[in-house]
């Protein structure tokens, strides 16, 4: 028994990833209970103290996502509740809330976890697909160290490691041919957030060949597969009907979005809107938001059909690129045809470009670095990095609060090159940037499908 | 890798379910219990307030004599006809919000949104206004209903119907369908609130001009919008009788309440800069309607802060034998708990 005890962290700290996880963590906590993205903030503290009040979390709208990420959040709120008043975790400065550090640690750590196993996973999967440790070793600091994927996770807090560590487990399980749990992980993704959904088409063509054209077990797979995601679609949504909030969810999901949304730009190819004198063309197309949708939706349908197709019909049964370049193809065709693409979503592409950068094309290491900085810039220029530090400046005092408004405020005023304020500048060549390397990745992926198709 | 996976996995779908279930188990942080006892001819309410809390709540409580219970409330939108001085989407959460916050305070009576059609029938049958709050977030009324030739509102609200009108100048604009060519041409202009009390009331300020001392029921009902841009002017709505309930500055309100008739008008401030303030102009709605301060005088008004756990015994006498209103409220923005009782005196 002793020796067990002392085994256990033994083989951790034999593991090469040990030091870098320890390090890597404490980096994000020292950096990450001291900083935020003010946009966000007000939705996860006034959704918190919903929860904690009894209003479940879509009782006052606040909350707009499907409610995997509200479960967990409600986990890690109500263990520190028991501890702390939940009514020190923020206060308004100027109108502008500021959490406290204790609130940033609760909220921000499953993130962090999410963050840390979808490394691993990529890890695991590099070392799988490649059986060279150096590679694997690889895999998990480049997604670990990437700046952009610790600014998402440590800084902003945006949940999308969850929602992308759910798609990584389902793909995962699928290749491992568990089609049961492949089914209900994707459902936990699509319940954190609906963008895996899309990933129906891929998963589904791979169940097929996967089945290998024997007709019995494709629909024994596919019936697996979708059983998985009906169970958990049911477990999920369970505790909103239990406590009556399922016509809440339905709002939050439609109504609070039909309230807030209308937005265009950023990495799709609405980023016209970031240019001058086109801005014109597409605030045009935004007066008619159905057109938009519309052919959003036909644009998607037609990309996923081919792709759907090109996997069943392919010679060559390929799963590795099929899992990797299928995803990176479905990533990219939703954002580019979505009105509003924010830079947080292109981490999603990352491990699966990391794979392919590892696996077959160094050279791709180009066009994760030019996504990995344009997103950066993007995201730093909306509102300026300095606001980000507002937490720091007021536990901490180290930084004078008032002057952290005022440089925000001269930043947002100051002229720029091309257009009238230099924020929209950034917000230009970002985007441009961004959505010629999604369209460079988009041809890519496509072209490498294609060619495994044909070539036997 | 598969054993690992099932792991991560494992961990995932507990927290998850752990969550859930703690969402469906955490009640509301407060509960009262009340016994009415009628004793020397005295009408004496006794209640217990409970924290149920590790950490300290406050709680508000407000006994009202009220001439009438729940109203239902009728929020007009028409898409077809125009905005003005406000956006589809800030509309929208308005509505949206009203919704969530009226079930939160556990408003239970009809909500509806009606368009002009139906709004025009709404204001011309007679069973309505005694019985209807109505709405406006949409800074017109359409015109079927209201122009410079007619005004199907003063009656209505003149035969005691209640009318809440949240975005620009009141009566100002007359909407037209989308399509419209007459578009712009018969708005009232300033002469819109002339039809209404046969004199200006409205004080016109600058967008963004704010209040900063608030009213006493303001205070009371905690609520927060702020702007004045087209505010009622106080010492007039003093004049008619009216009640002030938001931000005061520069003899102006946020939010007043004036009567017309057996009906009255509550004006808000009508400049939203962003959908933030359509979130507040809904809370303010709901706290409003919800309290009903709108039906009834505040007679008495009590405030405790509640220890960790404390439970608190207290007792009011009511003062005649009439019918009351007692509510208590959590004084949080993220509250939950909100109890109506109605009481009628021996």
């Amino acid at each position: 028994m002793r020796q067990n005890i002392i085994k256990l962290p033994s083989f951790f700290k034999s593991h090469f990833l040990f030091r870098y996880i320890v390090l890597g963590l404490l980096v994000r906590y020292v950096i990450g209970l001291f900083t935020y993205w003010p946009p966000d903030i007000s939705v996860w503290y006034k959704t918190s103290l919903n929860i904690l009040n009894g209003n479940g979390i879509y009782g006052r709208g606040y909350f707009s996502y499907p409610p995997v990420w509200g479960y967990c959040l409600t986990f890690f709120v109500f263990i520190g509740s028991l501890f702390v008043n939940p009514y020190s975790f923020g206060e308004y400065l100027k109108q502008q809330l500021i959490t406290s550090p204790k609130f940033q640690f609760l909220w921000k750590t499953p993130i962090l976890i999410s963050e840390l196993l979808v490394g691993y996973i990529l890890y695991r999967i590099v070392l799988d697909f490649t059986k060279d440790i150096r590679k694997a070793q690889g895999a998990f600091l480049m997604w670990y160290l990437n700046p952009f994927v610790f600014f998402i996770n440590a800084v902003v807090g945006q949940f999308s490691s969850l929602c992308l560590l759910f798609l990584l487990l389902s793909l995962c399980f699928l290749l491992e041919q568990c089609f049961f749990l492949a089914g209900i992980t994707l459902m936990f993704g699509i319940m954190t957030k609906l963008f895996p959904i899309y990933f129906l088409p891929l998963e589904l063509g791979l169940i097929i060949s996967l089945s290998h054209k024997q007709t019995k077990l494709l629909f024994f797979n596919i019936f697996l597969f979708f059983i998985g995601l009906l169970i958990a679609g049911g477990v999920i949504l369970l505790p909103l009907i239990i406590n009556h909030h399922f016509e809440n969810f339905y709002w939050c999901l439609l109504g609070v979005r039909q309230s807030y949304t209308g937005g265009i730009g950023g990495f799709s190819l609405y980023f016209l809107r970031h240019i001058p004198n086109l801005e014109k063309i597409v605030i045009f197309l935004q007066k008619y938001p159905q057109k938009i949708i519309f052919f959003q939706n036909i644009a998607i349908l037609f990309g996923l059909t081919i792709l759907f197709s090109l996997i069943i019909f392919s010679k060559k049964k390929d799963f590795i690129k099929c899992f990797t370049f299928g995803s990176i193809f479905t990533l990219i065709l939703v954002y580019l045809f979505t009105p509003l693409v924010q830079p947080q979503y292109l981490i999603w592409i990352f491990p699966f470009l990391i794979i392919s950068i590892l696996k077959w094309d160094h050279l791709l290491s180009h066009w994760l670095n030019i996504l990995t900085y344009a997103a950066l810039l993007f995201n730093l220029s909306i509102l300026g990095p300095w606001k980000c530090l507002l937490p720091l400046a007021h536990s901490l005092k180290v930084l004078d609060a008032e002057k952290i408004f005022n440089i925000t405020q001269d930043y947002i005023n100051f002229p720029g090159l091309f257009h009238v304020l230099l924020r929209e500048d950034f917000l230009m060549i970002s985007s441009t940037l961004g959505v010629i390397s999604l369209c460079y990745l988009l041809i890519y992926s496509l072209k490498q499908i294609v060619s495994f198709t044909y070539n036997k | 890798m598969k054993k690992e996976l099932y792991y991560i996995f494992l961990l995932w779908f507990f927290l998850s379910c752990l969550g859930g279930f703690i969402v469906c188990k955490i009640s509301f942080p407060i509960i009262i219990k009340t016994i009415f006892v009628y004793h020397d001819k005295k009408n004496i309410i006794e209640y217990t307030i409970q924290n149920r809390r590790n950490y300290v709540q406050k709680v508000k409580l407000i006994l009202l004599k009220i001439n009438s219970k729940n109203r239902n409330v009728y929020i007009y939108y028409d898409p077809n006809y125009e905005l003005f001085e406000i956006d589809k989407q800030k509309v929208l959460a308005i509505i949206n919000f009203l919704k969530t916050e009226f079930r939160i305070r556990r408003y239970l009576s009809q909500i509806e949104i009606i368009n002009a059609d139906n709004l025009k029938k709404f204001l011309l049958d007679n069973d309505t206004p005694k019985s209807s709050i109505l709405i406006v977030p949409t800074g017109a009324f359409p015109n079927n209903i209201y122009s410079i030739y007619h005004n199907l509102v003063k009656p209505w609200v003149k035969k005691g119907g209640i009318l809440i009108w949240t975005t620009s100048c009141f009566g100002y604009y007359s909407a037209f369908k989308k399509d419209s060519l007459l578009r712009n041409s018969l708005h009232p202009q300033k002469l819109g609130e002339i039809y209404f009390w046969g004199t200006n009331i409205i004080n016109y300020q600058s967008r963004y001009e704010k209040g900063i001392f608030k009213s006493k029921i303001g205070a009371i009902l905690s609520l927060e919008y702020p702007f004045l841009y087209r505010g009622v002017n106080i010492k007039k709505e003093k004049l008619l009788n009216g009640k002030t309930l938001g931000y005061i500055q520069n003899s102006t309100t946020s939010v007043g309440v004036i009567p017309l008739g057996e009906g009255k008008i509550i004006i808000f401030g009508g400049f939203i800069p962003r959908i933030k303030y359509s979130h507040v102009i809904a809370i303010d709605i709901s706290k409003i309607i919800s309290s009903g301060v709108l039906n009834g005088d505040i007679k008495v008004y009590k405030k405790y802060k509640l220890a960790p756990y404390e439970s608190i015994n207290d007792k009011i006498i009511l003062p005649a034998k009439d019918e009351y209103l007692l509510y208590i409220f959590q004084d949080s923005e993220e509250a939950s708990f909100y109890e109506r009782i109605y009481i009628k005196g021996r």
